[in-house]
């Protein structure tokens, strides 16, 4: 049970994002590789390479991922993506050969949210990168869980070090679970804690009336 | 169960037609409350199995003073009241912790249902979820959309909040023979297939193929 005060909006499954969660919100900041397909009159000030007014066709830029959904459109009038290299062949075969030695971190701290948000972009090759996806997951998950659970009041930087921000929640959940059963066994549960909420509270009034 | 103060219990509560001991009225609070913790979705609203069991609780409460102080049966009695007072109040809790996660849909939900149906807030529940849901789009006004262009000041609750998601695993028990459920195929090699379920078997499977039984009380989630 949720020991919490109030109750974060979590980040979409698969291809949705959620409106209020800030993980999505975050997520979608990651910058794509894309190609403008058309001309963008009077834009071009955004584009600091040219001095041009506008910004010319075939123009290759970087796009956050809330701009790209929302100007992407089928017929491919506006602008095309191009997949970022995590996402292509060499890295799927490396995935595919061993999915726990890679640091995902590194690779974009939202690796599962953003192969999942690529899927809108109708791209030939969304049915492997979706296998991949999964993949990955399977063969990283067994590693986490056993780590998360086995780990009880130790530095857990290094675990953590490798793996994206979905996979650090699942972490956080299996470290939290963990401590509450220990915390059940040696009977501080039927220890009153003030809640989290109160305290800081507190600690915001306390120094309100000192400034 | 106690057997001292539950004489008073098996008298014929008003509030039903038919005679229910309290055995039978706390476990059929105890399934309740499981099915709530375990199901993904808001489940029709109990109340009156809330109420049978606040009576009890006062009965028993009353017959306590009653009894003499030092008395051993006393203290496992009080202990017995602590516990079904606990159970009451976590199913409550899971129920307004759903509301809160799913406002919108809860009420659109209460808003679609015919006029035959039971409904799936009290009072009580409905009127927190307005007030919440007045609450929510008035702090985002203030917050956020009131320094927004005029033509983006609205937000649509349906689409923001997230809907529950039918499609968890959920772990079961079964209690009435079902034959015939059709189970949806999990990847694009499989098909979709038929699955018998016994009795006192324990399955683990999507909601939303045996969200219909969980109703109508013929599986226990566990």
């Amino acid at each position: 049970m949720d020991s919490q005060s109030y109750l974060p909006v979590p980040p979409g499954v698969g291809m949705e994002e959620n409106f209020l969660s800030l993980d999505d919100i975050l997520l979608s900041h990651e910058r794509l590789p894309s190609r403008t397909e058309c001309l963008f009159p009077r834009l071009g000030y955004l584009e600091k390479s040219t001095d041009s007014q506008d910004i010319q066709e075939g123009t290759k830029m970087e796009l956050p991922l809330w701009l790209a959904k929302g100007l992407y459109e089928r017929k491919r009038r506006v602008v095309s993506i191009e997949l970022p290299k995590v996402y292509r062949e060499g890295w799927r075969t490396v995935f595919n050969a061993d999915p726990t030695v890679v640091d995902l971190h590194k690779m974009g701290p939202y690796y599962y949210g953003l192969g999942s948000q690529m899927l809108h972009f109708d791209s030939p090759e969304n049915p492997e990168i979706a296998q991949a996806l999964l993949q990955t997951f399977i063969g990283r998950f067994r590693r986490t869980m056993d780590s998360s659970q086995n780990a009880y009041n130790e530095d857990t930087s290094a675990l953590v070090d490798r793996l994206d921000s979905l996979e650090r929640e699942l972490f956080k959940l299996g470290q939290r679970g963990l401590n509450s059963f220990q915390g059940w066994e040696k009977g501080k549960a039927s220890h009153l804690t003030a809640s989290a909420l109160v305290l800081n509270y507190r600690k915001r009034k306390m120094t309100d009336l000192q400034a | 169960m106690s057997d001292a103060l539950s004489e008073d219990g098996s008298e014929q509560n008003d509030s039903q037609e038919e005679l229910m001991t309290p055995v039978e009225l706390i476990a059929k609070l105890e399934e309740a409350w499981l099915n709530e913790k375990f199901s993904p979705d808001l489940l029709e609203n109990k109340s009156e199995i809330v109420e049978c069991v606040m009576e009890q609780l006062t009965h028993m409460e009353d017959n306590l003073q009653r009894v003499s102080k030092g008395d051993m049966k006393a203290s496992v009695h009080r202990m017995e009241i602590d516990r079904i007072r606990f159970v009451l109040s976590s199913y409550l809790r899971s129920r307004l912790q759903k509301i809160e996660k799913f406002f919108p849909h809860v009420l659109e939900k209460e808003k679609s249902r015919a006029d035959g149906d039971p409904s799936y807030l009290s009072p009580e529940e409905y009127a927190f979820a307005r007030e919440y849901l007045a609450n929510t789009e008035t702090y985002l006004k203030a917050v956020a959309l009131r320094h927004m262009p005029p033509n983006l000041q609205a937000v649509d609750m349906m689409k923001a909040v997230p809907e529950p998601c039918l499609d968890s695993f959920v772990f079961l028990r079964v209690k009435e023979q079902q034959d015939n459920i059709m189970v949806e195929p999990e990847t694009d090699d499989q098909r979709e297939y038929v699955v018998d379920l016994d009795v006192g078997s324990q399955h683990l499977m999507r909601y939303r193929t045996i969200a219909p039984l969980v109703s109508t009380g013929a599986v226990q989630l566990i």
